[in-house]
């Protein structure tokens, strides 16, 4: 092999493996699609596919101002203003791109392969960014682990159209072109850090990681003494470009200038003109003045800017951090103050094990790249330490924000694994080297292109890990010409003089054997963490039966075709507002509340309505126009992510709202438990979620048998019964239960009076005779 | 809208013959056949107004409704002994009936049997216990009452609500007479209105054993006692409770009233019953909504929605059925809401001047949008006694501002327009001084070294 011959090899090689990456990054994405369908999964991404659809029926002016009349009736929501149109812009881009070359792809489908598309992407953005970190082979592995790991793959199955789908990569992406321009100093990639920026800030809301990690990197810079030409000109431009085009997303607005969270960004900008400034200044006159002219502006600055912060922090100029911003602090804050944030269980703390089982061996790489960055210690790699310390604080905080720790985890382990190979398998090539003298200069001289080929075929450099056993190690130092092959050789020599066991065939082949064994291991872990947990598409459930064959369970659908087809156009359906996004998406029918959690009041109300009795119940139905409410009861096939499980939550959340209609404890026995069977309490019977759900459950059983097999509850043989409602629609299995809302009855009585008439009972002696 | 529209004209069309709204097959229930006898004068006068009576006693079987459509557009209860509903019929089809938008007369009597009483109930009616009457020793008719004191004369300038939409009474050419069962009103029903009521001095009593001494008090007494009430179900269906069959009778049609110590006098008892089966049978004070109509002023067709702050024109147009015709509606307290959970305005609608052409009362209001987006509901909710109720709902949305609808220029801002402008100037000046002009290389070497 020449160096030629080696490089070119590498260059062939490097971009099939890339596109190899991607082409498993993406298909190991496509599970759902094979068992199920090509659906839309779960909740947001219905509201996301909605939104596209509109924009690519109407255009992009309809879209920026749109005003949807169909959720939070009768509030109605300000679609336009109150999205990242990031990923709705994409798709509907790349849909009127191929449409233009007369591909007549259809909307549901460029949304539903958006995520996977995109995950190649970041595989390859992964790729770079580790490249400026180590280099190109740590980059390869840096884009294989990304490309497949199940803590990415969760956000980003084919159907799980969410922001974060793009926002992953797009974030890899900018922290990419951020080292990049504190590397150069260029202001060219300082401003497509911004654009990036920009893009980013459109597409997710998780862009105040980068408002503030990017600062923290350049506060970091400055602590450590680095200030330098490369971080002024970087950072002001990323700053001043990027915080202008953020203002330009309606949603996020005056926010960069007036709230906390956004403050970091503003300040270190400030702190680096006074820097710069003083740099300046320090060129121009005598130590010993500027000593003191340092002091006195340090003073003057801090105290101004400490009131300054203070005074509009007071004056409601700057808004406080938000709830949710402290949640991310104090874990047990939601819980008692924001119960809807704390009643999402994605932003519930992780458990411990997720992390293994999201990251499987990454996670014990992890810290030891970590370590690897600690000891080169330039100036992306502090950015990496940052970026990895943050990263896993907040991971352990919220179990969404493991999918911001993924990157650097692939990154740092990445690094790991590719020092790790590095060492076992740099010195199999000087070994190669001394048995076949004529190509030994060349390849010590390209260390870097063999380090990519032998790493990525392992089976080969074992082989010639084998083959050189036999040959001296001293022998290659003396054959060695650069600096870097020296100190390899040194080493090497070293080694052999104390016979340090690392050089020893046994133990190379030992450790190289047990990363290609963690290899496989990680690659089996992701491939069947994604199969099994995370493609699941959620609105299609599929089930094993006692013989083995599968069940699939598809009420959801069931229910919303019911609504599409069988309710008038303006129908307004009730229900709890995690089903929101799909039966506007799927059912088209008008919701009061939504996903999109804006209205704590209004959610409130609905909890109100499903938590008290039927009489104050129908006043809140009326007053809000409903028609139709409609539950998730998984009693009959014990799905457990039924109402009554999420029950307690609208509880506490009408309570926070209504503290004298809803009380949590009177849902509680006296012994403190939570039941629904014979020791149910008084209130809990009462409330209209229990009645819609449990609404001739028993007869499905016959005498007395009833069993609700999600909370495992022998049901009363006397089932509740229902006068302000009536049952409109029940699906195969229970699952979806909808109730239509009566008309007030037509004679001026209560329905519970009409209701006992139609089932035959007629008025005894009346009240008005006894007065 | 237009459908309204055309279900109006239809209306019209139909009304050349029909003096009903709902239509004219009657159906008339009697204990026996025999009875028909009794109430001659109220079958011409139905005839008359070109109902379709269909008398039947209270065995034979007969049917309300056939495949959910009514069979019959009235109902006429005179069977105050009926034990048991004829086969085929029962208190909830009869209610049914009303539901799908029948109307019904009942008439009781001191004897008024179970099945017609529990009907009653369910209307918030109750009648008073079985073989009662309503008596009164200072209020009887000297001729129809003298032995038992139990017909009495009912005034209707005192004793008769002043709603003329269902009883006017410059039209009762003298009092009423009265001899049944008395009942009361569950007040809390604001669907049912008592339309007469007995004398002050009037009580509620067994008439068979008059003699036996009262050992406890009356359940109802005086004004409480409503000898006949009106119901307009929330579909419009109307009904009709009389507390004695025998006001209905010929013999009370043509006897003269005389209370002791007045004068001699006709009775009103033909004109009240005609005034109230029209009523009942929908032949007068039925309103319809002929259109609704809503845009910006200066336009004509209604936009897909509002936008803030808009100056909006608001009309709807009402109809009166009576005489068999539609006639223009008159009112001066027809109002408008903007309802988004909670009313945002409430205007009252001013009517347009009638002429000749008019067919329909037009009222119209112009009124500027709250600052409040969302989904309004304009809302006429016109209920009156008497009256049709009208509840006219129009959904419409009220849009924020668009992006570019802001003005793009605004003078609170010139001097962010003055700094951004002088910054670039400045910008400017310094580069070109920087690079061209005055500073002398030289000067800035010495400087650095």
């Amino acid at each position: 092999m020449s160096t030629e011959s080696s490089s070119t090899v590498a260059r062939v090689l490097k971009p099939t493996i890339l596109i190899l990456i991607a082409i498993v990054a993406i298909s190991s994405r496509l599970f759902s699609i094979i068992r199920f369908e090509s659906v839309i999964h779960e909740f947001d991404p219905w509201f996301n596919y909605r939104t596209t659809q509109h924009l690519v029926k109407n255009g992009f002016y309809d879209f920026w101002n749109w005003f949807d009349e169909k959720s939070w009736y009768p509030l109605g929501r300000v679609v336009g203003g109150t999205v990242y149109p990031g990923i709705m812009v994409t798709s509907a881009l790349i849909h009127n791109v191929l449409h233009f070359f007369n591909f007549p792809v259809d909307i549901r489908n460029v949304c539903v392969f958006l995520a996977p598309m995109f995950s190649g992407l970041t595989a390859f953005s992964a790729y770079l960014l580790t490249k400026e970190l180590k280099d190109s082979s740590a980059g390869l592995l840096a884009a294989a682990f990304l490309g497949v790991a199940p803590g990415y793959i969760s956000r980003s199955v084919a159907g799980s159209y969410d922001n974060e789908g793009i926002a992953i990569f797009l974030l890899v992406f900018t922290f990419y072109l951020w080292i990049k321009a504190v590397k150069t100093g260029s202001a060219f990639f300082g401003l497509l850090t911004a654009l990036f920026y920009f893009y980013m800030v459109s597409a997710w809301g998780g862009y105040v990681f980068i408002t503030n990690l990017v600062p923290l990197h350049a506060f970091t810079l400055l602590l450590m003494g680095r200030y330098s030409n490369r971080l002024y000109v970087s950072y002001s431009t990323f700053c001043a470009v990027g915080t202008l085009l953020s203002m330009q997303i309606p949603f996020v607005g005056f926010q960069p200038t007036r709230t906390s969270e956004h403050m970091a960004a503003l300040g270190v900008f400030g702190l680096l003109q006074l820097y710069a400034f003083a740099e300046l200044v320090r060129g121009y006159i005598p130590p010993k003045q500027f000593r003191t002219l340092l002091r006195g502006g340090v003073v003057a600055v801090a105290v101004i800017a400490s009131f300054g912060l203070t005074i509009l922090s007071f004056s409601g100029v700057i808004a406080p951090f938000t709830g949710r911003f402290y949640s991310l602090y104090d874990t047990g804050y939601a819980k008692i103050h924001i119960p809807i944030i704390a009643s999402v269980s994605e932003h519930q703390p992780t458990a411990w094990t997720s992390f293994f089982f999201d990251l499987q061996m990454l996670i014990f790489l992890f810290p030891a790249g970590v370590y690897l960055c600690f000891k080169e210690l330039k100036d992306e790699h502090v950015f990496i330490i940052l970026y990895s310390v943050f990263a896993s604080y907040f991971a352990g905080v919220m179990v969404r924000l493991m999918l911001t720790l993924t990157p650097v985890v692939c990154v740092s382990a990445a690094i790991a694994y590719s020092t790790l190979l590095d060492t076992y398998l740099e010195t199999s090539e000087h070994v190669l080297a001394s048995t076949k003298p004529a190509i030994a200069a060349a390849a010590t001289s390209a260390p870097t292109v063999i380090e990519a080929t032998t790493s990525d075929s392992k089976a080969t450099g074992k082989k010639t890990a084998a083959k050189a056993a036999a040959a001296a190690a001293a022998a290659a130092a003396a054959k060695s010409t650069d600096a870097e092959a020296k100190a390899h050789a040194k080493s090497a020599a070293s080694s052999e003089k104390k016979r340090f066991p690392i050089f020893n065939l046994d133990s190379r082949l030992l450790v190289i054997l047990q990363l290609t064994w963690f290899l496989f291991m990680f690659a089996w872990h992701c491939t069947y963490v994604t199969s099994g947990s995370y493609s699941s598409p959620s609105i299609v459930l599929a089930s094993r039966q006692q013989d083995g064959s599968q069940m699939i369970i598809d009420d959801f659908r069931e229910a919303y075709y019911w609504l599409r087809k069988n309710t008038k156009e303006d129908a307004k359906v009730m229900s709890w507002w995690d089903y929101g996004y799909q039966m506007a998406g799927m059912a088209n029918v008008t919701t009061l509340v939504d996903n999109n959690t804006w209205n704590n009041t209004h959610i409130a109300t609905v909890g109100k309505a499903m938590s008290t009795s039927e009489e104050v119940s129908y006043k809140v139905l009326r007053h809000h126009d409903v028609d139709y409410v409609l539950i998730l009861f998984g009693g009959v096939i014990g799905y457990s992510g039924d109402d009554i499980n999420k029950f307690l939550w609208m509880i506490r959340i009408a309570e926070g709202v209504y503290p004298n209609d809803v009380k949590e404890t009177n849902f509680f026995t006296p012994r403190g438990e939570y039941k629904v069977d014979h020791d149910a309490t008084k209130t809990m019977r009462e409330s209209l979620m229990y009645k819609m759900s449990y609404y001739r459950f028993a007869e499905l059983y016959g005498s007395g048998n009833a069993v609700d097999h999600v909370r495992n509850a022998r049901m009363p043989a006397e089932g509740p019964t229902l006068s302000v409602l009536e049952e409109a629609y029940t699906t195969e299995n229970w699952l979806v239960r909808i109730y239509k809302v009566k008309d007030l009855d037509i004679l001026g009585r209560d329905l519970k009076d009409s209701t006992a008439f139609d089932k035959g009972r007629v008025r005894k002696v009346s009240s008005l005779k006894k007065k | 809208m237009r459908a309204s529209i055309l279900l109006s004209t239809l209306a019209m069309a139909l009304v050349a013959q029909a003096t009903s709204l709902t239509g004219l097959r009657t159906l008339v229930l009697l204990d026996t056949l025999d009875d028909v006898l009794i109430y001659t004068e109220l079958w011409s006068d139905l005839e008359g107004r070109h109902f379709n009576l269909t008398l039947n006693d209270v065995s034979t079987p007969v049917s309300l409704t056939k495949y959910d459509r009514r069979l019959y557009d009235h109902l006429i209860f005179l069977a105050p002994n009926m034990k048991e509903y004829p086969k085929g019929m029962n208190a909830k089809e009869v209610i049914g009936f009303m539901a799908e938008g029948g109307n019904v007369i009942l008439a009781g009597s001191s004897e008024l049997a179970n099945p017609l009483r529990e009907l009653s109930r369910e209307f918030d009616v109750e009648f008073d216990n079985r073989y009662t009457s309503v008596l009164d020793h200072f209020n009887y008719d000297k001729e129809l009452g003298q032995a038992k004191h139990d017909t009495i004369v009912v005034n209707p300038s005192s004793h008769m609500s002043k709603i003329d939409a269902i009883v006017p009474q410059d039209k009762l050419p003298g009092p009423i007479l009265f001899r049944g069962i008395g009942h009361s009103v569950n007040p809390k029903n604001s669907l049912l209105t008592p339309i007469l009521w007995a004398p002050q001095e009037a009580y509620s009593w067994e008439s068979v054993n008059l003699d036996e001494s009262a050992d406890q008090d009356p359940l109802i007494a005086g004004k409480d006692i409503s000898l006949v009430s009106v119901m307009q179900a929330r579909n419009n269906a109307r009904i009709a409770f009389l507390g004695s069959t025998d006001m209905l009778s010929d013999a009370f049609f043509s006897a003269p009233a005389k209370k002791q110590g007045d004068k001699e006098t006709v009775n009103g008892n033909r004109k009240f019953i005609e005034e109230l089966t029209k009523w009942t049978f929908q032949e007068k004070s039925a309103l319809d909504v002929v259109a609704v109509q809503h845009h910006m002023v200066g336009e004509e067709e209604a936009p897909a929605h509002y936008r803030i702050k808009d100056n909006m024109t608001y009309t709807i147009s009402l109809a009166e059925y009576h005489e068999g015709e539609w006639h223009p509606f008159s009112a001066d307290d027809v109002q408008l809401e903007l309802i988004m959970l909670d009313p945002y305005v409430r205007k009252t609608l001013e009517q347009l001047e009638l002429n000749d052409q008019s067919t329909v009362g037009t009222f119209t209001t112009t009124l500027q949008l709250p600052d409040q987006y969302g989904v309004f509901k304009f809302m006429v909710n016109y209920k009156r006694p008497g009256l049709t109720y009208i509840e006219s709902v129009t959904t419409v949305g009220i849009h924020p501002f668009r992006h570019d609808q802001y003005p793009r220029f605004i003078s609170q801002a010139k001097p962010y327009y003055t700094s951004a402008a002088s910054m670039g100037v400045g910008l400017l000046i310094f580069s070109f001084v920087y690079l061209w002009g005055g500073l002398d290389s030289s000067v800035k070497t010495t400087k650095k070294a």
